[in-house]
């Protein structure tokens, strides 16, 4: 820590010491590290001292209805806000924090009688003015404000220029800030009014719906839209008006597509998104003012929704078309405009997907053609805007889809370059913000390093790359070791070392590294994501296996040369090879109880059963060696029911 | 200096915690210091008043944040109860929406209601008598199609959060009484005369009632919704003055400094109408005199704890009263550094170092804002406040940035912990 950090925390130390019941403070810094640093140690101490830490980082567009969610009674313990980070642009976090401190304004009471401890609210400078203007009553009861980046004279010598935030992003998030407020309102002029129902609670209705969408709250947005639908079938007979506007109708529609995709409802989701997009399109040239905006909005959205749906049905042509409209309505947009950054951002978001419908289409080429220019253009506005970390992440998101393109095409320098260039983006952007996301990233960065290296044989790069990944992954259980999910990850790398091992020849190596995954995954409950890693532990035990097996034929001389220690001797050597195949088995069994189809693990278990039975015998222990064999029988006869078409 | 014990700091960290005191509680009397003289204590004027007047009384408090105005109001009603009048203490932010526009129809509702709930306190008419009060049963009357609320057996307590926090409610309220302004007042008045008669017979004699009504200074938009609600509190109380007030009760609110600083005929809108103000402690005079508040202000630190153990010397008490500029709760902010910096040991540097950090609460300070804190500093009054401008004066009342103070008249300062920075620029 740096004095200016170490004063910060000494700060924030002696309040979570000493306050009690509810208290407010601040912790502001243009300089991100500095904050990140404070977070990692108020969590560090919390979890020392029993109080539960919960840390609030969400989009700027859900920032604001954490107010909401604080004030109806959250659990007690420090509750750590950031209000900026790579999601969004600095304008969108100003404009997003001062609906956050607008809407903390108004519940201070309800945080004095329901919040059992402290709100400390992390920002950039310019949060300070947005509270002292907007928060007047949070302003007046803050316990203190730390700013852990702030070294050296407070007085500056010129008074910096005011940019106030831009209104036109608040209009956007405003009717997304609280669903429940919404559904509440619905719910008392449903009570209120009775039936037939009328467009305000209709209206009520949907903001909820798409709030509650947004907030990721997808069973919750269901109701809300099939209540609505109901409605308005109901009322398509007798009700004198139209319940919602055309576009209000066209917006739930789309919005029922969206929430279908999120059921994994592909084929009701693009019909729904097809109704609404065939609305929007025939019609958005007839709106007017604030229709014509909404429409152009909603066209664009459910385009890029529509086009990502094609694109994981495999329906690259309809992918491109569809991010090919999106793309066309935000390079319409006034470049004039205040939002200019904002629709820069998806422009570039809808290229990047644009050019992997064109990969999956099967032109590479212009994938990577596509790619490479959306990539020098973010690379000049990162340049540009070097506070704003919202470009370094569309900059690591193109970064990584190019690497992953130039390894599919077998441009593995190309491939290696690039994800070396991601790799340096997401440790910065860890440096930022030391949280399990950029962790998992990071991970992610390796292992495709790790896998580049093999695959270009260059296996003590290879090797580094995985101790990397070890390491990291060892110290993200140790500093939460109630995460058994974790141990998952340990196990995955001890893996690949033992495989890059084995390739290399190094036998004691891999057996090694093998027990290790073993000793970390046996007892593991099995997780859809790591069923590719116990089946490699699995064949890995067995070629292990096997590498000792042809060492068990020379045994005798062994004993002789190195004077007859039990590891050595051919009973030991025989019993631990006995123990690779059965290590094979038990993995593989895992395996095929959860993915019967899987004939190559089938395969790995039945050759281990052969083998182990005949070590076994000459080991005396023949009752597991007929257990051994009768298994593979077992095996070898239900081969047969995996090796129809849909097996 | 050695640093000092972390059981005394943390007893001394809890004793300068800023709360409001509630002088009706016997504990809190004893951190009690009374800072303002004779000649301009707020109580005093709003007690005579109220004694002075023979039936009712409508005076309005304009207070800024933080200077210690909840727990001067609490002595009000001490004093009062000691003097033989009967107190209702309400505060509205319970009740009301404080950055929406405020409506006469709800405040109506909102002082009925909240006077119902107020009087199940046993001092008042007691749990069972008070409920038999409940406003709840003439609103039916008032309202045919009542929302859910109203009709559910804790009615009072729904009304409450639902008129506080549900802006489609509140419209419900309003559309349903729509043109009924005449008589929901008339309703109005006849409950509180049954108020009034119920506690006259309960003490068995007549009965003087003192309504006070605290947080309605805090019924200022922000941002977009400033303006209307800003309007809405002038309609409020320039055009429904004689709705607001209660017959046969003297009232107390604090209003929003706007009302105040706008220099309207606000008292002349209320029978015995009168406007008071909540300066801040003047601890300098305009000249930059020390004045003996200071004193009075260490004799309130003293009463806290033993501030010796956190400061130097007294000069370095005095210099953090000053910065303070009369701001209670930025001093005791100071303080409670101070107590934070003790864990470390006290030295000579001390008093400077904790203005430094609370100066910095307060910085940057931006251009805009500078230009106008300047004129202010520069005239001690608000003249060269252009009208455009009085929403950001506002705002620097409300957080500190500027403070107001009384002596025959008010006058107006830059916050000591950025005038120099101010002046400066």
């Amino acid at each position: 820590m740096t004095p200016d950090e170490a004063e910060a925390w000494d700060r924030l130390t002696f309040h979570l010491e000493n306050q009690v019941g509810f208290w407010f403070a601040l912790v502001v810094g243009d300089d991100p590290r500095p904050r990140a640093t404070l977070r990692e140690e108020a969590r560090r101490w919390c979890g020392g001292h029993g109080v539960a830490f919960h840390l609030h980082a969400p989009s700027p567009e859900l920032l604001a209805g954490l107010a909401v969610e604080l004030a109806r009674g959250a659990p007690a313990g420090m509750h750590w806000i950031r209000a900026d980070g790579p999601d969004g642009l600095i304008e969108q976090w100003d404009a997003a924090t001062s609906q956050l401190v607008l809407a903390m304004n108004e519940r201070r009471e309800a945080y004095r009688k329901r919040l059992d401890g402290g709100i400390i609210l992390e920002g950039r400078d310019s949060l300070k003015r947005l509270l002292r203007e907007l928060a007047p009553d949070m302003f007046s009861i803050r316990a203190f404000i730390a700013e852990p980046g702030t070294a050296g004279p407070t007085q500056r010598l010129t008074a910096p220029e005011w940019h106030e935030p831009v209104h036109s992003s608040i209009a956007w998030i405003g009717p997304m800030v609280d669903p429940d407020q919404a559904l509440r309102h619905a719910t008392r002029l449903a009570a209120a009014e009775g039936s037939p129902a009328s467009p305000s609670w209709a209206q009520a209705m949907l903001t909820a719906a798409a709030g509650l969408a947004l907030a990721g709250r997808t069973e919750e947005a269901e109701r809300c839209a099939d209540a609505l639908v109901a409605e308005l079938d109901r009322s398509a007979g007798d009700a004198p008006g139209e319940l919602l506007d055309p576009w209000g109708n066209a917006a739930l529609t789309g919005l029922r597509g969206e929430i279908a995709w999120c059921r994994d409802e592909h084929v009701p989701a693009l019909r729904l998104l097809d109704t609404s997009i065939g609305f929007l399109w025939g019609n958005v040239a007839h709106a007017e003012g604030i229709d014509a905006g909404r429409a152009i909005s909603l066209l664009r959205h459910q385009l890029g929704v529509r086009g990502q749906i094609l694109l994981t049905q495999g329906n690259a042509a309809g992918a491109q078309d569809s991010f090919q409209r999106q793309i066309d309505l935000l390079e319409a947009e006034d470049p004039r405009s205040p939002l200019h950054q904002e629709v820069q951002i998806k422009l570039l978001q809808a290229r990047r997907l644009l050019a992997m419908a064109i990969a999956a289409k099967g032109d590479p080429t212009a994938a990577e053609g596509a790619l490479r220019d959306g990539l020098m253009r973010l690379e000049r506005e990162a340049e540009q805007h070097p506070a704003e970390a919202r470009w370094r992440l569309d900059l690591l998101e193109y970064r990584r889809a190019l690497g992953r393109l130039l390894f599919e095409r077998g441009d593995l320098d190309g491939a290696r370059e690039t994800y070396s260039a991601a790799l340096s983006t997401a440790r910065t952007l860890f440096e930022h913000e030391p949280d399990e996301r950029w962790g998992s990233t990071l991970d992610e960065l390796h292992m495709g390093l790790c896998v580049i290296a093999g695959a270009l044989q260059e296996w003590p790069a290879a090797l580094a790359w995985a101790e990397q990944c070890l390491a990291f992954a060892l110290r993200r259980r140790a500093q939460q070791p109630l995460d058994r999910g974790l141990g998952g990850h340990v196990a995955i790398w001890h893996a690949q070392r033992a495989e890059i091992l084995h390739r290399q020849g190094d036998l004691p190596g891999a057996k090694a590294a093998l027990l290790s995954a073993w000793l970390e995954s046996r007892d593991l409950p099995l997780q859809r994501g790591h069923l590719d890693v116990v089946a490699l532990l699995a064949r890995l035990h067995f070629d292990v296996g096997c590498g000792l097996a042809g060492a068990l034929v020379e045994a005798p001389a062994l004993r002789t040369e190195r004077h007859g220690r039990r590891g050595d001797s051919a009973a030991g050597l025989a019993r631990d090879c006995a123990g690779h195949f059965k290590r094979a088995i038990r993995l593989g069994g895992r395996i095929i109880a959860v993915r019967p189809g899987d004939r190559d693990t089938r395969l790995v278990v039945e050759l281990a059963c052969s083998v182990l039975c005949s070590i076994l015998g000459p080991l005396g222990d023949r009752r597991n060696a007929r257990r051994m064999r009768r298994r593979r029988r077992a095996l070898h006869r239900s081969r047969g029911a995996w090796t129809s078409p849909s097996g | 200096m050695q640093p000092i014990d972390r059981n005394i700091q943390r007893a001394l960290f809890r004793a300068l915690r800023d709360r409001p005191l509630n002088l009706m509680d016997e504990e809190d009397r004893k951190l009690y210091e009374p800072l303002h003289d004779d000649r301009h204590d707020p109580v005093k004027r709003l007690f005579d008043t109220i004694d002075f007047s023979e039936i009712e009384s409508v005076q309005l408090v304009a207070g800024f944040r933080g200077t210690g105005k909840t727990t001067e109001l609490s002595r009000l009603e001490k004093d009062l109860w000691e003097a033989g009048f009967h107190v209702i203490r309400v505060d509205l932010d319970d009740f009301i929406d404080m950055h929406s526009p405020v409506d006469i129809r709800e405040f109506l509702l909102i002082l009925a209601g909240a006077l119902s709930e107020q009087l199940t306190s046993e001092r008042l008419l007691g749990k069972e008598k008070g409920l038999e009060k409940s406003f709840v049963e003439r609103m039916r009357s008032l309202l045919p199609k009542m929302p859910s609320e109203i009709t559910a057996n804790a009615g009072v307590a729904n009304v409450k959060l639902a008129l506080r926090g549900d802006p489609g409610f509140r419209g419900q309220i309003r559309e349903q009484l729509s043109g009924r302004l005449a008589e929901l007042t008339k309703q109005i008045r006849a409950y509180h005369g049954e108020i009034l008669e119920a506690l006259r017979e309960r003490a068995g004699r007549e009965v003087k009632l003192v309504v006070i009504l605290d947080s309605l200074e805090h019924l200022r938009g922000t941002g977009e919704t400033s303006e209307t609600v800003r309007r809405s509190v002038e309609e409020l109380f320039f055009t429904h003055a004689a709705r607001i007030s209660l017959p046969d009760t003297h009232m107390v609110m604090s209003v929003p400094a706007f009302l105040f600083l706008e220099g309207n005929n606000l008292a002349a809108q209320f029978m015995n109408g009168a406007v008071q103000a909540w300066p801040a402690y003047q601890v300098q005079r305009r000249g930059g005199e020390r004045t003996e508040v200071v004193d009075r202000i260490i004799r309130l630190v003293e009463r806290r704890g033993d501030w010796r153990k956190i400061l130097p010397d007294q000069a370095a008490l005095e210099r953090l009263i000053v910065a303070s500029g009369g701001h209670l709760r930025d001093l005791l902010n100071m303080l409670v550094e101070a107590v934070h910096l003790s864990g470390h040991g006290v030295n000579e540097g001390s008093a400077e170092k904790i203005i430094g950090v609370a100066q910095r609460a307060y910085l940057p300070l931006y251009k805009d804002e500078i230009e106008v804190l300047g004129r202010v500093a520069a005239n001690k009054n608000l003249k060269d406040v252009r009208a455009e401008e009085q929403e950001r004066v506002l705002r620097f009342l409300d957080s500190g940035l500027l403070l107001c103070y009384l002596n025959d008249d008010f006058w107006y300062d830059v916050h000591p912990l950025v005038r120099d920075i101010v002046r400066s620029a």
